[in-house]
């Protein structure tokens, strides 16, 4: 099923690298460079997400997005925005907005990002248990085991796996990792998030004759049967 | 493309000419409307004082009418020349018989004044010269006439000697005016012009100029007191700029000079494709860290500036430092060091960045972590005092000698032994902002053994 996007973004640059990445992807991107066209799309018609460039001519960024909610179009928004903007960020979030992507960035984290608000978008039913395979996690009494082998895990590193099996079949980056399971929007220097995957890799798949946490290359990681 | 000079040439603070011809023309106004005063009352004076006179004429003449009437005339008579002899009341009285024949009084008033009744000035003979007179007349009913004069000349003279003080009083009043002004104006320009000049000598390119203030101050040394802090704080940020400009630009070359030869690695013509793709990686990498080192400085621009201050909130701090430190865990644990958390319940902070506080958490643990060594202690321990909530991250590793714990809150400041192990330098200098941010302050103790690092913050 092709995905319906729509872009708002006025630097040229950056909307042919978001383009050509989309398309690729095999989604059909409607591209708009000012607000007021946005707005007017948006509420016309439908699409999965909108990618939202926070300054844009015509009426900014985040006035698009109130408007937007104000008028009950719950679509899933991803804001774009140049710079390390903290406050905007928050803004970006408070105003409605689903996630939100500094500039630059890596086609791959958007990709991954936008699949994440998509898929939050949908109905979700009221799971108490998650399972990868034959890994499964009860939510309820936070027990995970691997084809009935109990798997003793750290409080974290059952955090980080059911952010994981959440996402199950996704690539998931080290950013957003970092801000969906610790809440941390900050580069920290280190390899923190290889050294927590890599634990937790040791956890569920050693031992185990199929892995099922991949490593995707120069984007992040991906928890999947599939490798 | 012309350049222009950069700089102007010095200039001393001269006030400009308009203060000058502004006061001439206020003292033009205010000359015009004191001499309008005068003229006024000078004007109002005479007219009361001349329908005094002749109200007092009238009752005089009245009341002698009534005299002659009741006693006689050889009453009236006696009275005129006793009066004329006392010279008393300001009057000259004169009264001659129907002929013109002077029977008593002023022999030298002219006759002629009794042809009137009214109030009018005539000029008549007065011993010797002539002189000007008000007179009231009339006839009796015996058939002489009497007459009341006023001498106008005398009234004249008063009045000039009235208008004359009364300009003098003003003068005088006017020119004291005048020396207060013109000294409160030369204290005034003086104090004025020793805050000019230090602002002059500033943008002449001296940041230590300051404007010298007295203790206790007038409103002057008060302006002087606050644009003396603000030259503090413009030298400090220059300061720290220069040291950011330096520094940043040795920082971005190490990283950018290893992309540079990753990508050459990438695209030798005998590499294979696993090569180039592990190029690529490197550089990826390199780009990312260069990322990341500008980015923080940008965090910490806006925390210095207090940009940030709209996204305070309430910040529950103890589950802030909790997940924190259960993000960082790992590093301790490779490190084969112990964390403790000595955590109270609920610990809240009114107005708090909590990005910014959980990036400065994560920077002092990762500094321990990384600086405290193999098998080392490190406490993570949130206190409340009524003021202030305070972080310390206190390990017992080698510590910072008391001399560099300084320096090493400043931005990009390695200390040598740490050279070699990766880092922007930025960590500290972002907690330093986190704290300014909030009011507080970041200090650096001695642990014995190790280092304390404490981040207090204003509740």
């Amino acid at each position: 099923m092709s995905r319906r996007i729509l872009l708002v973004e006025d630097d040229p640059d950056a909307a042919e690298y978001v383009l050509k990445g989309l398309r690729e992807e095999g989604c059909t991107v409607d591209h708009v460079v000012d607000g007021r066209d946005a707005l007017y799309l948006a509420t016309a018609s439908s699409f999965d997400a909108i990618v939202l460039d926070r300054m844009v001519p015509g009426l900014d960024g985040l006035a698009v997005l109130k408007a937007l909610r104000a008028a009950g179009i719950d679509t899933p928004v991803l804001f774009l925005s140049a710079l390390g903007q903290l406050d905007e960020r928050v803004k970006g979030l408070r105003a409605g907005g689903d996630d939100y992507l500094v500039k630059p960035f890596g086609f791959s984290e958007l990709s991954a990002r936008l699949e994440s608000i998509m898929r939050r978008g949908g109905a979700k039913p009221v799971q108490t248990v998650l399972s990868c395979g034959d890994l499964s996690f009860d939510l309820l009494s936070r027990k995970v085991t691997r084809a009935g082998r109990s798997l003793d895990l750290l409080p974290r590193e059952l955090k980080l796996l059911e952010h994981l099996m959440r996402n199950k079949d996704r690539v998931v980056t080290r950013t957003m990792l970092l801000e969906q399971v610790w809440d941390y929007r900050f580069d920290p220097h280190t390899s923190l998030i290889d050294t927590h995957v890599s634990r937790l890799r040791k956890k569920i798949d050693e031992g185990f004759d199929r892995p099922l946490l991949h490593t995707v290359r120069g984007a992040g990681y991906r928890l999947s049967e599939t490798p | 493309m012309t350049v222009r000079a950069a700089r102007a040439p010095p200039r001393r603070f001269t006030p400009p000419a308009w203060p000058w011809s502004f006061a001439l023309a206020t003292f033009l106004v205010v000359a015009a409307a004191l001499a309008a005063a005068l003229l006024l009352v000078d004007r109002i004076g005479e007219r009361i004082i001349d329908q005094d006179a002749r109200t007092a004429a009238r009752v005089e003449h009245d009341y002698l009418t009534a005299l002659e009437r009741e006693q006689g005339l050889t009453a009236l008579v006696e009275t005129l020349n006793l009066r004329e002899r006392l010279k008393g009341g300001g009057f000259r009285y004169s009264l001659v018989d129907a002929e013109g024949r002077a029977i008593a009084g002023a022999p030298g008033l002219d006759p002629q004044a009794h042809a009137s009744s009214s109030w009018r000035v005539i000029q008549a003979r007065a011993g010797g010269g002539q002189t000007r007179w008000r007179v009231v007349a009339s006839a009796l009913p015996s058939g002489e006439r009497l007459l009341v004069a006023q001498n106008l000349d005398r009234r004249r003279a008063f009045r000039a000697a009235v208008f004359r003080s009364s300009a003098l009083a003003i003068l005088l009043a006017s020119s004291a005016c005048i020396a207060a002004g013109l000294a409160l104006n030369a204290v005034l320009l003086s104090r004025a012009r020793a805050i000019a000049d230090t602002a002059a000598r500033i943008a002449e390119g001296d940041m230590q100029a300051r404007v010298a203030v007295r203790e206790p101050g007038d409103v002057f040394d008060r302006l002087g007191v606050s644009i003396n802090r603000m030259l503090a704080q413009i030298d400090e940020l220059m300061t720290g700029l220069q040291t950011v400009t330096d520094s940043l630009a040795h920082d971005l070359r190490t990283p950018l000079t290893r992309l540079n030869g990753a990508l050459t690695r990438a695209m030798a013509p005998d590499a294979t494709e696993a090569e180039r793709i592990a190029g690529i990686e490197a550089a990826q990498a390199q780009a990312n860290q260069t990322l990341a080192t500008v980015s923080a400085m940008l965090d910490i621009a806006r925390a210095e500036t207090g940009l940030s201050r709209g996204a305070m909130r309430e910040v529950d701090l103890s589950q802030t430092a909790a997940v924190v430190a259960e993000l960082f865990a790992p590093l301790f644990e490779d490190a084969r060091q112990t964390l403790d958390l000595v955590i109270p319940e609920a610990l809240v902070l009114a107005q708090g960045h909590e990005p910014l506080l959980r990036q400065a958490i994560g920077n002092l643990l990762h500094n321990a972590a990384r600086h405290a060594g193999e098998g080392a202690r490190v406490e993570l321990r949130l206190e409340a005092t009524p003021e202030t909530i305070e972080i310390v991250v206190a390990d017992d590793g080698p510590g910072v000698p008391q001399a560099e714990r300084g320096r090493v809150q400043e931005r990009f400041v390695r200390l040598d032994r740490a050279r070699s192990t990766p880092g922007s330098g930025l960590g500290l200098a972002i907690v330093a902002a986190c704290a300014k941010l909030h009011g507080g302050q970041l200090r650096l103790e001695d642990n014995h053994p190790g280092l304390r690092a404490v981040l207090s913050l204003r509740r």
